[in-house]
This record gives structure tokens, sequence and C-alpha cells, in this order.
């Protein structure tokens, strides 16, 4: 009898010892995903470091958009999928049910308006209605009176509005699409909110990429891009005036208060932060997520896919202002991981403590 | 020769043509040559002097930095060309070749053999991003991935039509009597096409080989279905997988300095490798061109 | 023109049936079956094509050739602006690379010494290779900014208060972009076969001319160019299929716009470009269907415009072995 006892405990710690993952050393592979251009600077930043840590392991992001990332995610050409904008309620029936699928909450950033007008050095500031009426088309010249009141003191030339959208689908377009919607009446009613849109105006670029190039190329060009695109190509941004009236910089710090204004957090992480509460909340903000299947398929990718993930809401942070991302708040790191853990590789949590 | 004179002309004979239509005329001829010429020239031009800052060893032997950040090379895509211009000559070159080589030793006047040649030479006109959706609804979805397979795949089926009319001209040009001085001998039909016709339209084959491979490499269209690309060297042939034209695409469209400096360098060493062939091509076969030329 | 050669399959010695070797017979069962496979496969493509445009052809009928509005949120689909947009890149390409190119061939045959004829003939042949991706490069962010900040400039200026075509926002990528490089892409093609054309004019003809007492241009415009004719036509007809098929060059240079043009500095798509543009980015599965639906479209249309081409070039095909 003991030295059955004895033989069973010594089984038994041999299981347990085989199937806990030797981490970093028998791990290798190569991952897929695609989506968001919005997050490309940072997933591109994460990839390479943690190609880094761990150089037998490849994650190979494709921004195609987050149109693009959604929608190779329910086709299930990727390992993951990143969009700035969630799932909508007939995508999730497409996916198998809400039950099927975790939404991640990664990063968040700021909406940017960009602009390219020579010999205006001050930066432009600019009220909701303002930026409705330049993406609607009633506002065509930039020294127009509702742009000159934003400004005051700013001299404004009579140089035309050339509005560039996306045209592709856009995560940053829904969230763009989102605040207008919620700040413009004319807006809701014409064009609503969503990845890809009726533009009234305007040329499409391909990507935050194309829009920031196109913007570049353009005098008299406006646009909406994330943050990084405008800073890292000196393109330059305007201040959005908030709900509360202020007029405030699209800082990473500022989309931190916005997403710390939002009271309740929805069980399934599909969110909005855009026109917060909060002195200085900066308006246009959204966040990206990591789209999974709660069940992964392949329980070797679904572990590493899950690792790369965790990897990137905890200690991924630490790159993310220097890019002009917006760290996630602690609150909504927990429940991202806490999400995480949900996803299953062959009956079991795909991540390992 | 008329030998009435009109009014006001002098005594040096009948009054000749205006020589000016044809000085502007030919002027014009001159300007669009001098236009055809600069349009290459510009664009060469501008790929050297924007695209050579890119090129050294870095650029060629590594793998991209991330986004926005110097250092980076262009090493995967060049490797997935390779690869991908490999699948797509083991698909495209027997079955364009054998095509070719039906439609004209084998083809009689059947209906069969003029479907087929109305089908080849239809579809050489047919976009290439027809047949990315093809692969991609047979290959990629029910592979669950993009894969350097399905790439080489839509690669190789743009390439059938082209190699099966080329090999079909090029076979047509070999005399009839060397065939039948073949059959004289009391040679089968397939000897006679295998170990005569073929090897004496060698070269012709090649060239059409060297053509279509060369068409094929700057295919991009059908790549973003099929291949996706991929930021480092492929794992595998069924995983996505980078390849130049992709790269200049995305650098090209893109807001970064660097993106842009090496997509001209990108899009340098691409002209650069198929002008010399051409070059080599035209150096060689020039002896093998059809007589009365 | 003879249509059949000394070496067409209707005169090559067929071999008896005699004691059939298995060799031959293996080698006629395995070419056969490849041909097989191929034209399997041709027919595959375009089952494939049909079944994935089949949702939006029913929901949208063959009015989606002829209606507008392209909206990804209310699933409303119409490729009317992708139609024109083909056909005005197509043809506007097609215009400007047959003038400056069968100029350009006149100039070469007729103009140039012998020894100048091959290398210029050459050099214009090199635009054949460099792939569409570099002319996306070089229209993209080189030709745009350069017409954006020159020529549409000046065409709104002087020309745009009188013609709305000319009225439009100097943006660079559009229209007159893509126009511009297609037509330099479609250069190589019309030379070089406007070229064989009109080498192939016999000499006596042209001696018969100066004989009457033509100078040089009359000859050319008289008798050689009119005797080439067929040739050129059909050089015309192959570069705009070439021109209608043309994805990525224009994909990148032709501004992405979903709206009909009124302008010439419009952005727009066409049917090629536009797929190549949103296929990996669809929000929904009827809009994948409804782009596969335009490339339908462009596969009948393009089929269509290469049947034609090929028998307008098949009449030349002759002694010299001159083909497309």
């Amino acid at each position: 009898m003991k030295i059955n006892r004895i033989a069973l405990q010594g089984a038994g710690l041999l299981v347990c010892f085989s199937m806990a993952p030797i981490d970093g050393l028998a791990q290798s592979g190569a991952l897929t995903g695609a989506g968001s251009t919005f997050v490309n600077p940072l997933m591109s930043k994460w990839s390479k470091e943690y190609h880094t840590l761990h150089p037998n392991i490849q994650i190979n992001y494709q921004s195609i958009g987050s149109g693009g990332g959604r929608q190779q995610f329910l086709a299930k050409t990727v390992a993951f999928g990143a969009s700035d904008a969630p799932l909508t309620d007939e995508q999730l029936a497409q996916a198998g049910g809400e039950a099927n699928v975790v939404h991640i909450p990664v990063t968040q950033g700021s909406v940017v308006i960009a602009y390219n007008l020579q010999g205006v050095s001050k930066q432009l500031r600019f009220s909701p209605q303002t930026i409705a009426g330049m993406f609607l088309g009633s506002i065509k010249l930039w020294n127009d009176p509702k742009i000159a009141a934003d400004n005051p003191g700013v001299s404004l030339p009579t140089k035309p509005v050339l509005v560039v959208h996306r045209s592709d689908g856009s995560g940053t377009t829904d969230i763009f699409t989102d605040y207008l919607t919620k700040v413009n009446e004319e807006w809701k009613s014409k064009v609503g909110r969503g990845t890809s849109v009726q533009w009234p105006v305007g040329i499409g670029g391909q990507g935050n990429e194309g829009v920031a190039n196109q913007v570049r190329n353009t005098e008299g060009g406006v646009g909406y891009i994330e943050l990084a695109y405008a800073r890292q190509n000196k393109i330059a941004y305007g201040s959005v005036k908030n709900r509360a009236g202020n007029y405030v910089d699209p800082d990473p710090k500022n989309v931190t208060n916005a997403a710390a204004s939002l009271l309740d957090i929805p069980a399934d992480l599909r969110f909005s932060i855009t026109d917060q509460a909060g002195p200085q909340s900066y308006p246009i903000a959204g966040s990206v997520w990591v789209l999974l299947y709660k069940n992964q398929q392949d329980a070797e990718q679904g572990k590493l896919v899950t690792a790369f993930v965790h990897w990137a809401i905890t200690d991924g942070q630490k790159y993310a202002n220097d890019l002009d991302y917006a760290v996630l708040p602690k609150n909504l790191v927990q429940k991202s991981e806490a999400a995480l853990r949900t996803v299953t590789c062959g009956g079991k949590s795909c991540l390992q403590k | 020769m008329a030998s009435e004179r009109k009014s006001g002309t002098s005594d040096h004979g009948p009054r000749r043509p205006s020589k000016w239509p044809g000085r502007v005329g030919f002027g014009l001829t001159a300007v669009a040559t001098l236009l055809s010429l600069g349009a290459l020239f510009s664009i060469l031009g501008y790929l050297v002097f924007h695209g050579i800052g890119a090129i050294n060893w870095n650029f060629l032997v590594k793998e991209p930095a991330a986004v926005g950040e110097a250092g980076g090379g262009i090493a995967p895509s060049l490797l997935g060309t390779a690869i991908l211009v490999g699948i797509s000559m083991i698909v495209g070159v027997p079955l364009g070749v054998g095509v070719g080589i039906y439609l004209s030793e084998i083809a009689g006047d059947t209906p069969f053999a003029r479907i087929t040649r109305v089908a080849i030479n239809t579809f050489i006109g047919v976009p290439s991003i027809i047949m990315g959706i093809f692969v991609y609804f047979v290959l990629v979805k029910p592979t669950n991935t993009f894969s350097a397979v399905a790439g080489g795949l839509a690669l190789g089926l743009i390439m059938i039509p082209i190699m099966a009319r080329t090999t079909e001209d090029v076979l047509r040009l070999v005399p009839n009597s060397i065939r039948e001085a073949g059959y004289a001998l009391g040679a089968t039909q397939w000897r006679v096409t295998f170990e005569i016709v073929l090897p004496a339209a060698r070269a012709g084959v090649i060239t059409g080989g060297v053509l279509a491979v060369a068409r094929v490499a700057g295919e991009t269209a059908p790549l973003i279905l099929t291949a996706l690309g991929n930021e480092y060297y492929p794992s595998g042939l069924f995983k996505p997988i980078d390849e130049i034209t992709l790269r200049i695409l995305k650098y090209a469209r893109g807001p970064y300095d660097v993106w842009h400096q090496q997509a001209y360098g990108a899009a340098l060493i691409l002209v650069f490798g198929v002008a010399i062939g051409s070059l080599l091509l035209r150096l060689t076969t020039r002896d093998y061109n059809a007589p009365g030329r | 023109m003879s249509t059949a050669t000394a070496d067409s399959p209707m005169t090559q010695v067929r071999p008896k049936k005699r004691r059939s070797s298995r060799g031959d017979w293996v080698y006629r069962a395995l070419i056969t079956s490849m041909v097989c496979v191929v034209l399997t496969i041709f027919v595959g493509v375009f089952v494939v094509v049909v079944t994935g445009a089949w949702p939006a052809m029913r929901r949208f009928g063959p009015g989606f050739i002829v209606k507008t509005g392209w909206d990804p949120v209310h699933l409303v689909f119409g490729a009317l602006p992708f139609v024109v947009g083909t056909i005005i890149v197509a043809f506007g390409a097609m215009i400007l690379a047959g003038g400056v190119g069968l100029l350009t061939a006149v100039c070469v045959t007729e103009l140039l010494p012998p020894w100048l004829q091959e290398p210029v003939t050459y050099l214009i042949e090199l635009l054949a290779f460099i792939p569409s991706v570099v002319y996306g490069l070089f229209g993209l962010l080189v030709l745009a900014p350069m017409l954006q900040r020159t020529v549409e400039v000046w065409l709104l200026e002087h020309l745009g208060s009188r013609f709305a075509f000319f009225n439009g926002a100097p943006y660079g990528v559009g229209y007159l972009s893509a126009i511009v490089i297609l037509a330099i892409m479609l250069l190589p093609l019309i030379v070089s076969l406007s070229r064989e054309a009109l080498v192939l004019v016999p000499r006596e003809l042209k001696e018969g001319g100066y004989a009457l007492g033509a100078d040089r241009w009359s000859v050319v415009w008289g008798i050689t160019v009119p005797f080439a004719r067929d040739g050129i036509v059909g050089a015309f007809v192959l570069s705009l299929g070439r021109a209608l098929g043309e994805t990525i060059a224009v994909a990148m240079t032709i501004g992405g716009g979903f709206r009909l043009p009124t302008t010439i500095m419009d952005q727009g798509y066409t049917l090629a470009s536009v797929i190549a543009n949103e296929f990996n980015e669809v929000s929904s599965a009827m809009y994948l269907s409804a782009l596969i639906y335009c490339g339908l479209i462009l596969f009948v249309v393009t089929i269509v415009v290469n049947i034609i081409a090929y028998f307008i070039v098949r009449r030349l095909s002759g002694i010299h072995g001159f083909r497309a």
C-alpha cells in the first residue's frame, strides 16, 4: 500500500511536470495576425521585441485595416485579428456567437485631426461642429468663419479644405464616425457610424498609412489618423474641444483620462471611449482589441498567441508611450487578462502561469 | 508632269509641295520618341537616385525593422520572390509547355483543339487578379491560411497561357522537313517531338520561359489575395510569405521616408534584375530570329 | 494575307495509324491529359468567380452594372462608377499611348538610321519589363505630386472656369495620374507592334510613291501607315485589352473613390483596382460578393475584347510568324 502511494505520487508529479510548459525553450512557431493599421506601429514593435526575447517565435502582423482583420478572423485564415472596432452583432453571429469569441483590449490611442497648411504654425483648434462641417462638405475653405471662431487670432488662408478619409474598412473610421454620430445630428442621420461609410466628400487613402501620406502630399488636406502616424511623420494635428468645453491635445495621457471616465465596462469588453466626460478627456479616443476564438482548434498556436497577447498587455505596455499610444489602465489590464484566461486549448486554459 | 503653270509661279518649274508638313510631321514623331525615351529615363533615374542610397548589405540580408525605424532590410521578400517564382515554374512550365506541344504537334482541326486554342488566347489577357480570386477560394479558404503555395499556384496559373502560346509559336517555326526526316528514319511521334523538334526549338522555349518568369515576377495583385506578406522569413510553404512587389506596394503607400527610400531600393533591384535578364536574352538569342527579319 | 502557313497543323505530317507505338500512346495521353487539366482549371476559374459573385448577382441583378452607390453599411452596391472608371482610364490611356506610340514607331522605322533603330527599340521595350508596382510607385510618389503642383493647377486655373470637366480639386492622385501612368505602360506594346506592322509594308509600294513624286512624309502617311493599318489597329486593341486588366499601377494612382467622376481630376476606381484594394478588407460577405461580381464583369469584358483582338491580329499572322 505504501509503495503504491509513493508510486502514485511519483506518477502524479511526472504527469504534472510533463504538462507544465518549459517556457521559452521548447516554444517555437510562427503566427500570423492581421488587421488594424491604427495599432501597426505598436504591434510591429511588439512583434520585434517579442522576437528578440523568443528568437524561435515569429509574430507576423500584416496591417490590412480593421475591416480586413475582422474579415480574415471570421474566415479563420489568421491566428488573431486586431481591430479598433469590435465585432458587430452580425459578425459575432457569423463567428458562432458571443460565447465563441473574446475581445481583448491591448492598447488605446487617439484619432487626431491632421492637416497640411503651410504657413500656419500655431496648432489649430477644432470644435465638434467644425469637424463635422469639414467632413460633411459644408465647410469648404480654411478661412471659414467656423474654423476662424475656433482659432481667434490665427490668420487662415483661403485654400480649399481637401478631405482625406479611409477607402478601406477601418476601425479608425469607426472611432471617428462614432464620435461624429454622438456630437452631430446631421452626421448621424446622413452618414452614420461604421468601419466603412458613404463619405459625402473627400478622397480615400488606404490604411492610416495612406491617409497620412495623402495629407502630407496635399496642401490644404485634412484627415483623421492615429496620433503615432501624425507625430512620426511630422504632420500637424489639432486639439479638439471636448464635452466639458476644453480644447484638449490628443496626448496619450488624455486618452487615459478618457478611458478612466468610462464608468461601467461591459462583460464582453466591447466598449467605446469617444466623447467622454471629464475636463481633460480627449474626445476622439479609441481602443484596439485582439480578436481570438475561445476554443483554439490548434492548441500549439493557441498557446503561442495567448502568451504573446499576455506579454503585450503586461510587459509590452512599456513600449506604448514612446510610440504615442496610451497605457492600458490597471482595471482594464485585469479584465483583459481574465478574458485571456478563458481561451482554451484542448479543453484547458491556454495560458499556463 | 502637269505643264500648265499656276499664276505667280516663277520660271523654275512646277511648284514643289511645301517641305513644312514633312518637317513638322517628322518633328512631332521625334518629339514623341523623346517623350517615350524620356519616360523610361525619368523612371529609371528616380529609381537610381532615390533607391541607391537604400541598397546596402543590411538591406539585402536583414528582416524589416519595426514600423518607421531605420536599419531594416528586405531579405525575406527577396527569398520569397525566389520561392514563389520557383513554385510558379513547377506549376506553369510543364503544363504550359505541354499545352504548347499539344497545339503545335498533336492537335488536329478538332473542336477540342479549337476550344483549347481559344481558351489559351483568351486567358492570356485575363487580369491576374481573377487568378488570385480563384486560388483564394480554392486553396486559401479551405486551408485557413495564406501561403507560399497559394501564391505560387496563382502565379503558375498566370504563366500557363503565356508558356503555351510561346511554346506553340516557337515549335511551329521548326521546319516540317526536320519532322519528316525523323519519321522517315522510323522514329515514333513522341521521339520526334522530344528528341528532334524540341531541341531545335530549345532557344525559343527558353526565351519564352524567361519572358514568362519576368512577367510573373512583377505580378502583385494575385499575391495580395494569396500570399499576404510576411515580416519574417517564411516558416513553411503553407505560411504567408513576403514578396518584393508586395513590399514595394506596402512601403510606397506608407508615410515614412525610410519606407519610401526602401521601396525605391527594392524597385531598383527588381528592375535591374529584369533588365539584365532581358539584355542577356536579346544578345544570346539574336541568331535564332525567324528568317526574313 | 494568308492565314495558313506551311507549318500549320493542317499540313503537318501525322504518323499513319500503323502499329501504334505504346510510347506514342502514352505520350499522347499524357499531353492530352495536361491539356484537360488546364482546360478544367480555366473552367474552374470561371465557375469559382460566378459562384462567388452569385449572392450579389441574385441580390442586385444585372442592374448592378448601371447603378451607383457603394454603401457597405446598408449593403447597397452599384458598380457603375467602376465601369465608367475602367472605360475612362483604359480608353484615355490607349488614346494617349496610341498617339505618342504610333508617332514614335514612325520615327523609329522611317527617320532613324538603321544602326540606331535597334537600340532605341530595345530601350522602349524595356518599359515593358518594368513591373506594375514600380509604375505605381513612380506614379504615387513622383508623378501625382508633380501633376498636382503643375498640370492640375494649370488646368483648374485656365480651363476650370469654362469647362466643368477641368474644375476639380488638385489632389494629384486621380484619373489623370492613372491615365498618364497607364499610357506609359502601354507605350512599349504600341511601339513594338506598330513597328512590326510598319516594317512589313513592301518596299515596292513605297518606291512607287516616291516615283510619283511624293515626299517622304506623304509616303509615310499616305502609303505606309494606311497599309499597316490592320496591324496598328490590332496594336491598339491589344493595348486596350491590357489596359482593362491593369490593376496595381492604377490602384496606386487613381485615389480611390466610389462616386461617378465629374472632372478629370476626380478620384475613382476601375473594376480591377477596386478588387485589389478592397478584397482583404471587406466588412461583410455581401461586400465580398459584390467585389467578385465586379471581377466577373471584368472577366467577361476582357474575354470579349481579347477575342476581338485575336481575330484582328490573326489576319496578320503570316510568314514572319507575327503574333501579338
